[in-house]
């Protein structure tokens, strides 16, 4: 068996060898008498010292997914086999991020054999995949200068999904659409429901498409109304998670309002019945194939559940994009807080033939409302820095917008849906006036 | 207060009482005002070495009560200070143990059965200790060069374990 013996127990040894050379030194047999009791403190502890043990364990959790924040129950059980332990400390090794809501993560218990310890605690967490490593147990005898510590391996795991805002239909247009129906308008006539134009009668035209009114006007010459095709969407989610665009302060990062903007965007057009693809570039590249349904659904909330930011130095702009990951034509929607040097890769997307949507969570307004916190919005060298910085993206933002890139700045205060229909509206009505003047 | 934080200060309260009235009595008063100093130093918990009040108590009233022996204090006195020295550190320990869990209904059973165990062991150390206080031996020179050998092989033993434990393998 291990020598479990503690810092104590060498401690109180050192302390009876002190009083033994001090009496054989002065030859005072009083000093003896002082280190007795120490003697029979120490011998109880070897005799009571923790032996072999076993344990057998086993932890429920009651949901392996839940949404951010929501409680988890986790019930762990160990039967105790081996002698009697004066003192058995147990406590789950549970992951440094969750936060104990209810109940208890350890007990101090004496184990008699077969016996068995129950702990019942109720935990919630931030948007992540938590995993459970084992047991902590330490062994010991009342006294405490003989432990035991046990780690015993037991591994259980559970996600805790990122927040998703609910999101009414977002408008996009992408170049290109794809097979059957969908929700996108697709340029083109056929069946749908936006009215798109008249033609003339064909033979086999359904009678209740013919237009009565125009035709009333013409002699001898029908016309049938067409309504624009409706079908569906490549789209390409393509998340930043670079350290360098990703502020952070009091631990939350900016990069959690982008995930969530991300699992919102990714519910929508699923739902919508969009095929969706995820690229999450941040330390690596974490992809989730293109994709339709339910199951997609998890897919991608799981891909999001656990991206983390991540710092590359291959990775370190938007130039290295990997863009012919994504179908040529199509939609791609980048969710990135942006730096000053991402705008190259805007314009090569562009140039490629992608329709790109960029939604941006606010880092200037994020980083005000820090300093908000501090009570240093007011000084003068923090204004002025923000002023300059606002100019910046401002500008920058505008170039996008020349570009033909749809962007939505997200002021992380206000509500993702409330941002974004107020943008794209906005840029709908600017992009049909350019298309129809030709520009 | 529950009753194993009140043991620990009753505990303390015997061994800085006990040391400062051996010291009294014998005279020696800076003995006495320095088992007041300790008493004071129990009771406030100075920031500085607040995680280790209980040990740096301990040793400091053992060392004191081998001072005390060595100045002719009352033996059984100092006796007596060294067996409340022992619980007080024993109960410290125990007290930072059972703040590591919050206090369930088995903490109660367990903490009486931590008393019942260290009076158990008090007890015995008394016993002999007083039994020592009674006997006189008179050792010759071969018993104390053997007991010399011992402590110098026992000394011996704790040094290669504490490398044992030191070395990175």
């Amino acid at each position: 068996m291990e020598a479990p013996m503690t810092l104590r127990f060498w401690l109180l040894t050192g302390c009876v060898y002190t009083l033994f050379l001090l009496w054989m030194a002065t030859l005072q047999g009083g000093l003896i008498i002082l280190a007795l009791p120490i003697l029979v403190y120490l011998a109880a502890a070897v005799l009571f010292a923790p032996g072999e043990v076993n344990f057998q364990a086993k932890r429920t959790i009651d949901m392996d997914v839940v949404n951010q924040n929501a409680p988890v129950s986790v019930r762990l059980n160990l039967r105790y086999s081996g002698p009697h332990a004066d003192l058995l400390l147990i406590e789950d090794d549970v992951p440094h991020l969750l936060k104990i809501t209810q109940g208890e993560v350890a007990q101090l218990v004496a184990a008699a054999p077969g016996e068995e310890v129950t702990l019942e605690y109720t935990l919630q967490g931030e948007r992540g995949h938590y995993n459970f490593k084992g047991v902590r147990i330490l062994l010991s005898e009342h006294t405490g200068l003989m432990e035991k510590p046990v780690y015993l391996s037991l591994e259980n795991d559970f996600r805790s999904l990122p927040e998703i805002p609910r999101l009414r239909k977002v408008s996009i247009r992408p170049e290109q659409t794809h097979g059957f129906s969908g929700p996108l308008p697709a340029h083109m006539s056929g069946t749908g429901l936006d009215f798109w134009g008249v033609r003339s009668y064909q033979a086999g035209d359904v009678q209740r498409r013919i237009n009565w009114k125009l035709s009333s006007r013409h002699e001898r010459i029908l016309y049938t109304n067409e309504f624009e095709q409706e079908k569906f969407a490549n789209i390409g989610l393509i998340l930043d998670a670079r350290q360098q665009t990703n502020i952070s302060f009091q631990e939350r990062s900016i990069f959690e309002y982008s995930v969530s903007a991300a699992a919102g965007l990714a519910d929508t057009f699923l739902a919508d019945g969009h095929r969706v693809s995820l690229l999450i570039y941040g330390f690596g590249m974490d992809r989730v194939f293109p994709g339709v349904g339910r199951l997609h659904r998890q897919r991608i909330l799981h891909a999001l559940t656990r991206a983390q930011i991540g710092s590359n130095y291959v990775l370190e702009n938007l130039n290295y994009l990997p863009t012919r990951l994504f179908p040529a034509r199509s939609q791609l929607v980048i969710i990135s807080p942006l730096g000053s040097e991402d705008y190259p890769a805007f314009a090569r997307m562009r140039q490629e033939g992608y329709t790109v949507l960029l939604v941006s969570p606010d880092p200037l307004a994020y980083e005000s409302l820090a300093f908000k916190r501090r009570g240093l919005e007011n000084s003068l060298e923090f204004t002025q820095a923000m002023q300059l910085a606002q100019i910046e993206r401002q500008v920058l933002l505008a170039n996008l917008l020349h570009l033909g890139v749809q962007t939505v700045s997200w002021d992380v205060e206000l509500p993702f849906e409330q941002a974004i229909h107020a943008s794209l509206g906005r840029q709908h009505q600017l992009f049909r006036t350019l298309r129809r003047l030709g520009l | 207060m529950s009753l194993i934080g009140r043991a620990k200060w009753f505990s303390l309260a015997i061994a800085v009482i006990l040391l400062a009235a051996g010291y009294a009595l014998a005279g020696i008063w800076p003995g006495f005002l320095a088992a007041l100093v300790l008493g004071a130093i129990g009771w406030f918990r100075p920031r500085p070495i607040r995680a280790y009040t209980g040990t740096v108590l301990f040793f400091a009233l053992l060392g004191q009560a081998a001072l005390g022996v060595l100045s002719q204090v009352s033996d059984p006195a100092m006796l007596f200070v060294s067996l409340a020295a022992l619980a007080y550190w024993d109960l410290d320990a125990f007290v930072t143990r059972l703040q590591r869990v919050n206090r369930g209904p088995l903490t109660s059973k367990l903490e009486q059965v931590h008393l019942v165990r260290l009076l158990m062991i008090l007890g015995i150390g008394l016993g002999i200790g007083l039994v020592g206080l009674t006997v006189r031996l008179q050792l010759g020179l071969g018993t104390a060069m053997l007991l010399s050998l011992i402590v110098i092989l026992g000394i011996r033993f704790g040094v290669m374990v504490l490398q044992e434990k030191g070395s990175p393998d």
